[in-house]
């Protein structure tokens, strides 16, 4: 135990050091180190870092957003297949990003555009679709929430698609808000996601006793003294208005969620106050690691990050599923 | 004191089915059977009573409070109900369910103190699982897990333990344990509400019987009132021969 965590904190100045130095442009560690520090001066390093630094630690950041919400939402719906991208929250997300564009450029109405109201609206009515159809007397079997999350995501992706053909950009453009992007990362998101993540995440370590008792069964939890209904509605809404305002920066990134507090539960057990701490690290180098993997494969050119996440993602809940059907 | 009081209490689910007419109290420190057959709705009254339902019509007061009106942590300090199926979608630790038990006695910041520890550890040695405390829930046999479940519900610490089938699905040595584990929380005061499946057990553990058949009450009674063969062939549609237990002296029925 002892030696994971150890392993896990030592992990993460690790992974953000690789993140920074590799990529198109492949840096000395050492040099890079100095500079960081203060110790040494080299211009063509700092003008590297001033582009790279922001989009080490925006990766950081929404992966562990998303960690902390599909974490969430797994104990919440007291089901281990879904996260934000499952249940449709992301590409409505997306989408209501998209559509807030459009109305800026063509009605403007550009406080829609500084607002993530439109996306928050549509992550709601995502996500709240997904759970509509695939209810089945008052419970959300499984499989029944992946195939209506795929059903729903569909659907926005495809209107995300559309509505930036109507917007007349170009296909890059459309690829990183349905696959995710940290490219051109600025400080500004950084803030914005720290924000984001840790409100998720001190909301997180506040209410973990009631997540843990939401993992027993909703009647468990109300005999143990949870105010279920408002505590599913508190803790639904939050998740959606977090991945959200992340999805409204970077795009969607998927199985992020899915995937962390899998191996999070692995590490360290199902408690849901240890399982938050370790989505953090696990959640943020994951993400970190996969956009430097998205940038360095084929440089120049990029992969968008949701590519590389999703490769590692969809086997992953392919295996979940298996398990899940022969216990 | 009268812990529970119910009159008149009418229920009905959407698709059809109903509690009629459904009236009795149960003292403090009584422990309390109910019997009857499935779908007789024991398991619909437990969850009145816990406040997960509410009734259509009637008195239900538990505590002298309408169970689903009181404040949800106050009334879980109260009462607590042992479901029948308890399915964590998490593989929990033994000892993190039973940390579980402590929920409504802990503020929203704070860390359980050593006294939640203590008794945590207490419920544990109870039901004689002090020995599994790592273990995960999805490891144990049937009979263990319903010792932890039990173990969670004594950790909960409250005056009302509310318990659907108390026996059901268990071997000899874990129906000897938790009907002895009943008897000491009786003992020390507790009141405990309990549908049983077997007649047997109830007749040896409770103070008092409540036989319930469609929704309705059939008669309440000490032991040796209600396992009578003419009320048991009425309720269970099956003829029974009724003996005597040689040292407690209570009935036993027995399918003829």
């Amino acid at each position: 135990m002892k030696q994971k965590r150890v392993l896990l904190v030592a992990v993460l100045p690790a992974s953000l050091l690789l993140g920074i130095v590799l990529g198109s442009v492949k840096l000395d560690p050492l040099e890079t180190l100095g500079v960081l520090f203060g110790l040494k001066r080299n211009e063509f390093v700092e003008r590297i870092l001033a582009l790279r630094l922001p989009r080490v630690f925006a990766s950081f950041l929404v992966g562990m957003g998303l960690s902390l919400a599909g974490n969430t939402f797994q104990n919440l719906l007291k089901n281990p297949l879904v996260d934000p991208y499952l249940l449709g929250i992301s590409s409505g997300a997306s989408f209501g990003t998209v559509l807030s564009i459009y109305l800026a450029e063509n009605f403007r109405v550009s406080w829609l555009y500084r607002m993530p109201l439109l996306s928050f609206t549509f992550s709601v009515l995502a996500s709240f679709l997904t759970l509509l159809i695939s209810r089945r007397d008052g419970r959300y079997p499984a499989t029944n929430v992946v195939l209506s999350g795929v059903v729903v995501s569909s659907l926005f992706s495809a209107l995300t698609y559309t509505m930036i053909v109507m917007l007349r950009r170009n296909v890059t453009t459309i690829t990183v808000w349905l696959f995710g992007s940290f490219s051109g990362a600025t400080w500004e998101d950084v803030i914005f996601d720290l924000f984001v993540a840790s409100t998720l995440l001190v909301y997180c370590l506040i209410f973990s006793r009631h997540l843990d008792a939401m993992a027993l069964g909703e009647e468990e939890a109300f005999v143990l003294g949870v105010r279920v209904e408002g505590f599913k509605v508190s803790t639904f809404l939050l998740g959606n208005f977090a991945v959200s305002l992340l999805v409204a920066r970077s795009g969607v990134i998927g199985f992020v969620g899915l995937v962390v507090p899998h191996i999070s539960r692995y590490l360290t057990g199902s408690s849901f106050s240890k399982t938050t701490l370790t989505s953090v690290v696990v959640g943020g180098v994951l993400l970190s690691w996969c956009d430097t993997l998205s940038r360095s494969f084929f440089s120049p050119t990029e992969l968008p990050v949701g590519v590389v996440t999703a490769l590692i993602g969809a086997p992953f809940l392919a295996f979940l599923m298996k398990r899940g059907v022969q216990s | 004191m009268k812990v529970v009081n119910v009159e008149g209490l009418y229920f009905s689910y959407k698709k059809g089915f109903s509690l009629k007419n459904v009236s009795f109290s149960v003292e403090e420190g009584e422990l309390f059977g109910i019997i009857g057959p499935n779908g007789a709705g024991k398991t619909t009254l437990l969850k009145i009573l816990v406040g997960l339902f509410r009734p259509s019509m009637g008195v239900v007061e538990v505590f002298g409070e309408q169970p689903w009106r009181k404040n949800r942590r106050e009334m879980a300090k109260l009462v607590t109900l042992v479901s029948q199926e308890f399915n964590p979608s998490l593989d929990f630790s033994v000892e993190e369910i039973v940390f579980l038990g402590r929920f409504p006695h802990l503020s929203f910041l704070g860390t359980p103190t050593k006294r939640d520890k203590e008794i945590v550890e207490r419920s544990l040695t109870a039901v004689g699982m002090s020995d599994y405390k790592t273990r995960t829930y999805w490891t144990l046999s049937a009979g263990e897990k319903r010792k932890v479940v039990f173990a969670k519900a004594i950790a909960q610490d409250t005056r009302l333990i509310l318990v659907d089938e108390l026996t059901a699905h268990l071997d000899y040595a874990s129906v000897r344990l938790l009907c002895k584990v009943v008897s000491e929380l009786k003992r020390t005061g507790k009141t405990i509400v309990a549908v049983f499946h077997d007649l047997n057990v109830a007749s040896q553990v409770c103070d008092r019987i409540m036989v319930m058949k469609d929704g309705e009450v059939f008669g309440i009674g000490r032991p040796e009132e209600i396992l009578e063969e003419s009320t048991l062939e009425a309720v269970y549609g099956a003829r029974f021969l009724v003996l005597r237990h040689p040292i407690s002296g209570r009935p036993l029925a027995f399918l003829e």
